[in-house]
């Protein structure tokens, strides 16, 4: 019998109780610990954050404030040839902001900006239009992936 | 008739009309350019002529209005970036510009662009204009750009409107300041059952 057990299946109440006595089955916790990852991983996998991920070859975005009066953009994303930034702030140039290299796939650029409130995306070279995943999503009218930076001014 | 007399002929009839055509052409490309006259430069470098013209009107009667246009410029130019049709770039900008509007006649004619562009989002998000002048009466001569923009983030990634709502003024009772807006955490803040979406 295998030990990978339906989630719903009636022996999980068994099993649940047995967990309270886990000396009785030797490993018991253990393997149940490692069907239930396995059950995680299969609904991460399956639920459309990895796919949509994946489809805008980006696999995490980052962002974050700086002390000096500069924003940090940077991105990971591994299938393309180059990234630019566009947002209120470029007026929405897609040639006018580019992210450099960084290793690893990572790409990053700061850019100095007054206190206030933007709109901005990514955009690969290959036509992709990618949000940050670590900023507020924009509410938009037109579709694409897009966030939003607060700059404040203290 | 010989063949070469047929085409002086022809070419005779034909000049008039073809010349109307060009003539009509240029007068059309002449009008195009003397409307682009006075459109946004950036429209004209991101817009075919007549969409550019189009837009400019809109962004002209927010001018007429006394309602600040870089905000209608911004959004027009990332409907283009984005390859929007020049229609949904329109209707986006006349709702931008009906709730900047509405915006205004809440807080008043002395309003930064910045707090009635963020202000007038946080209309389309369906707050009602009393909460605005709630707000601005709480924070007093200080911007709303922060505390109005801070729900917007917190509406967009899911918190209950009205919750994020009282968290925001919460703070601004309290004269927080603007860095711990940004620290509202969303996560007590989200729908836990269906009814808490109420």
């Amino acid at each position: 019998m295998s030990d990978e057990l339906h989630p719903d299946e009636p022996l999980n109440a068994a099993v649940a109780a047995l967990r309270t006595t886990p000396a009785l089955v030797p490993g018991l916790v253990e393997r149940t610990r490692e069907r239930h990852r396995r059950v995680r991983r299969r609904r991460f996998l399956s639920g459309g954050v990895v796919a949509s991920l994946a489809a805008a070859f980006a696999v995490g975005i980052a962002l974050k404030d700086g002390d000096d009066g500069y924003t940090t953009f940077a991105l990971v994303a591994p299938q393309t040839s180059g990234v630019s930034l566009v947002g209120d702030f470029t007026e929405w140039e897609t040639d006018r902001v580019r992210l450099e290299p960084k290793g690893d796939d990572r790409w990053e650029v700061k850019v100095k900006l007054a206190p206030g409130r933007y709109r901005f995306a990514y955009v690969t070279d290959e036509g992709n239009w990618l949000a940050d995943q670590s900023a507020p999503p924009a509410l938009d009218d037109f579709g694409d992936p897009t966030s939003v930076v607060m700059v404040l001014s203290e | 008739m010989s063949r070469r007399a047929l085409l002086i002929a022809a070419t005779l009839l034909t000049a008039p009309v073809l010349s109307a055509q060009d003539a009509s052409s240029l007068a059309g490309r002449s009008r195009d350019q003397s409307a682009l006259a006075g459109v946004d430069q950036r429209l004209v470098n991101r817009f075919p002529a007549t969409v550019a013209i189009r837009l400019d009107a809109l962004i002209d009667s927010a001018a007429a209005l006394g309602l600040p246009t870089e905000p209608l410029v911004l959004r027009a130019l990332e409907g283009g970036a984005k390859g929007v049709p020049a229609d949904r770039i329109q209707t986006s900008l006349g709702r931008l510009l009906g709730a900047m509007g509405r915006a205004r006649d809440a807080l008043g004619a002395g309003t930064s662009a910045s707090d009635l562009t963020t202000a007038a989002s946080a209309l389309q998000t369906g707050l009602e204009p009393t909460r605005l002048v709630e707000l601005r009466n709480l924070r007093g001569d200080r911007s709303l750009t922060v505390p109005l923009g801070a729900y917007l983030d917190l509406v967009a990634r899911g918190a209950v409107a009205e919750r994020a709502w009282q968290r925001v003024v919460d703070l601004a009772r309290r004269n927080s300041a603007d860095r711990e807006y940004e620290q509202i955490d969303v996560a007590g803040l989200v729908a836990r059952q269906p009814e808490d979406r109420r």
